[in-house]
């Protein structure tokens, strides 16, 4: 019934060489219309790159990419329906908030008074009512981020473009912002694909995320399936942070590290692996805790002495060291005093939280 | 009492700089204070110690056909000077600062060719260039000599503010329709208007006082400067100073006044980039 396609963007096996570094290699992702999709990579994993296929600033070495259903690769960036909040905002310093907001406007010969109609509609969307005659130069770093969103939002685009949008901001501002731009994704229903190397902002405002190392998709699926079910050891570790043992499947599902068993995590978690299979057990710090050599309440656990004890606020996090050197970390509840360091303890967990991947 | 002799060292030291400033100020300043007091000199011709002050010359000088004549066809040939080689040398640094191009270094040591040669060499070999286009001898040499000379420094001094420029802008105008003739007219123009004045204002007064080259290639014209250096043959009439004097109280009046404009817009665009 509905003519609208259902992808906004389709990425059809896109490969990006210059020269001889390959940039990405292979990648397919479909965003579907109305989504929050984010980009999520450590720097240089050629998530920008994807981006700017996306917007026609670059476009593949061989693949597709199509926004609405239509191919647009060759197709140069202001003939694509994109818009983008580049990272340092890009507001033309020469022009007023207002003018900026209205530049997309203007450049596709709307009538001077419709622009200013949505020009006031946008800055009251954006709680910048009043600030059309100021210039750029007299806003704040806040603001100005607002008004490069209400640039780019005020033309509807089929795809809204975000850049690392709040990596310039303090972090009281910044989470204030996640809050605005989840609401404005929600009340526009416009498509929207961030990029990000923030896990933290990535899980907040996706509805999906794509997670990207060196040229590849790792994963792509909603935040909660990312983080209790990461597919690679690299999601498990770079989003929200993780304790990695490494382990190896023996008979019946049983695992052993360093040879020997290793107890209390069910052997429904190694049934996607075979026997032999070397794997790592994920375990999320905030579902360890600490406790004497003796006591125990968790399914599973491991000893290790304690390097380091620090104090956030709210959570305490313990770190200790495996006899292999690598660290296990716990985050308590600041409720409990905390054991000293260099004492021997017992990391436990409930090891049905546990969860596998491949290394 | 060492903190007597920390201070007492500290005023000497600025003592020092202060007499250090005003001796560098008296050696760039003193030769065009002499003009502008000789073009005073109630004498006719002008010289220590000055007896008797008049305003006369410069009515005098403004009445002279000859150097009012030259003063003009100075200015003519240098705006368009000036003009030509901003014009040549905006698309080149934009090329070099924007393209990636092979040989950047030669390039950009060839492009400096014109402002380290000496003006000797530069004007003997105009003069046997000339002999292929002897028709071109006068003002269309003049203007050649000036905008050779003055469009590699342009060049190099909008390459590096072309470098400067955030090209995001250019991005981003794109990304919201403008295709590249817009982004030029909306985006890099506006945003380049300062650096391409002040080149233009460098060239201009570098192309209306340059006397070497223009001596080999000016046939007939006089410029300015050759007309000075006629005159000079002679005994330097009081005019001379009177209209020296005009020059370069509009000269030092007009690079003030642009140098302060154009700090007052880096300025406005810089606070932009800095939010």
């Amino acid at each position: 019934m509905t003519d609208r396609p259902p992808y906004a963007v389709e990425i059809d096996s896109i490969t990006k060489s210059y020269g001889h570094t390959i940039a990405i290699r292979d990648v397919s992702m479909s965003v579907q219309d109305g989504e929050f999709v984010t980009i999520l990579g450590p720097s240089g994993c050629g998530k920008s790159t994807l981006l700017r296929m996306i917007s026609g600033f670059a476009d593949p070495t061989t693949g597709d990419v199509r926004i609405a259903g239509k191919s647009v690769v060759g197709l140069a960036p202001y003939k694509r329906d994109t818009a983008m909040v580049f990272q340092d905002y890009a507001l033309f310093p020469h022009r007023t908030v207002a003018e900026n907001i209205g530049f997309g406007l203007r450049m596709r010969k709307v009538d001077k008074r419709e622009i200013d109609r949505a020009v006031g509609d946008m800055l009251e969307l954006i709680n910048l009512t009043g600030f059309g005659n100021r210039r750029v130069s007299e806003i704040s770093g806040g603001q100005a981020q607002r008004v490069a969103l209400g640039r780019a939002l005020v033309v509807r685009p089929s795809v809204l473009l975000l850049d690392e949008p709040l990596g310039a901001l303090d972090l009281k501002l910044r989470k204030q912002m996640q809050t605005e731009l989840k609401t404005i994704h929600r009340e526009l229903g416009l498509t929207f694909v961030a990029v990000t190397h923030d896990q933290e902002e990535a899980l907040t405002l996706s509805d999906r995320i794509a997670v990207m190392n060196s040229g590849r998709i790792e994963q792509f699926d909603v935040p909660q399936t990312l983080y209790r079910q990461p597919a690679t050891r690299f999601v498990a570790d770079f989003v929200g942070g993780a304790n990695l043992l490494d382990a190896e499947v023996a008979e019946g599902g049983r695992l052993t590290i360093d040879g020997r068993p290793f107890d209390g995590v069910p052997a429904d978690a190694a049934r996607n692996f075979n026997v032999g299979d070397k794997v790592s057990i994920v375990v999320r710090p905030e579902l360890v805790s600490t406790t004497a050599l003796d006591g125990g309440a968790g399914s599973a656990s491991i000893e290790a002495t304690v390097s380091e004890v620090l104090f956030s606020g709210a959570v305490q996090q313990i770190v200790g060291k495996l006899p292999d050197g690598s660290s296990f970390v716990a985050h308590e509840q600041a409720i409990t005093r905390p054991p000293e360091r260099g004492s021997r303890v017992r990391f436990v967990w409930d090891g049905s939280l546990s969860w596998l991947v491949a290394r | 009492m060492s903190t007597n002799q920390a201070a007492a060292g500290a005023s000497g030291r600025r003592m020092a700089l202060g007499l250090y400033a005003t001796l560098i100020y008296l050696f760039l300043y003193l030769p065009i204070a002499v003009i502008i007091l000789f073009s005073f000199d109630a004498k006719p011709i002008p010289g220590l110690p000055i007896t008797e002050l008049t305003t006369s010359w410069v009515g005098e000088m403004l009445r002279d056909q000859e150097l009012v004549g030259s003063l003009l066809t100075s200015l003519r040939l240098a705006i368009i000077s000036a003009l030509l080689s901003t014009l040549l040398a905006m698309p080149a640094a934009m090329v070099l600062a924007w393209q990636q191009i092979r040989f950047k270094s030669l390039v950009m040591a060839m492009v400096l060719g014109p402002v380290v040669l000496p003006q000797l060499v530069l004007g003997l070999g105009l003069v046997i260039l000339m002999r292929a286009g002897p028709s071109a001898i006068g003002e269309p040499a003049i203007i050649l000599a000036h905008t050779t000379i003055t469009s590699s420094y342009a060049t190099l001094i909008l390459y590096s503010r072309f470098l400067g420029f955030r090209r995001s802008y250019i991005e981003a105008a794109m990304n919201l329709g403008a295709n590249e003739l817009t982004v030029f007219r909306e985006i890099v123009l506006p945003l380049m208007r300062p650096a391409l004045i002040s080149v233009f204002l460098l060239a201009f007064t570098d192309a209306f006082g340059e006397f070497i080259v223009a001596w080999f290639v000016a046939g007939f014209t006089e410029t300015l400067p050759i007309s000075i250096w006629t005159s000079l043959r002679q005994v330097i009439s009081p005019k001379v100073y009177a209209l020296s004097s005009l020059i370069i109280i509009v000269t030092l009046a007009v690079s003030l006044v642009s140098q302060l404009w154009i700090i007052r817009q880096t300025r406005l665009t810089n606070r932009a980039r800095s939010a």
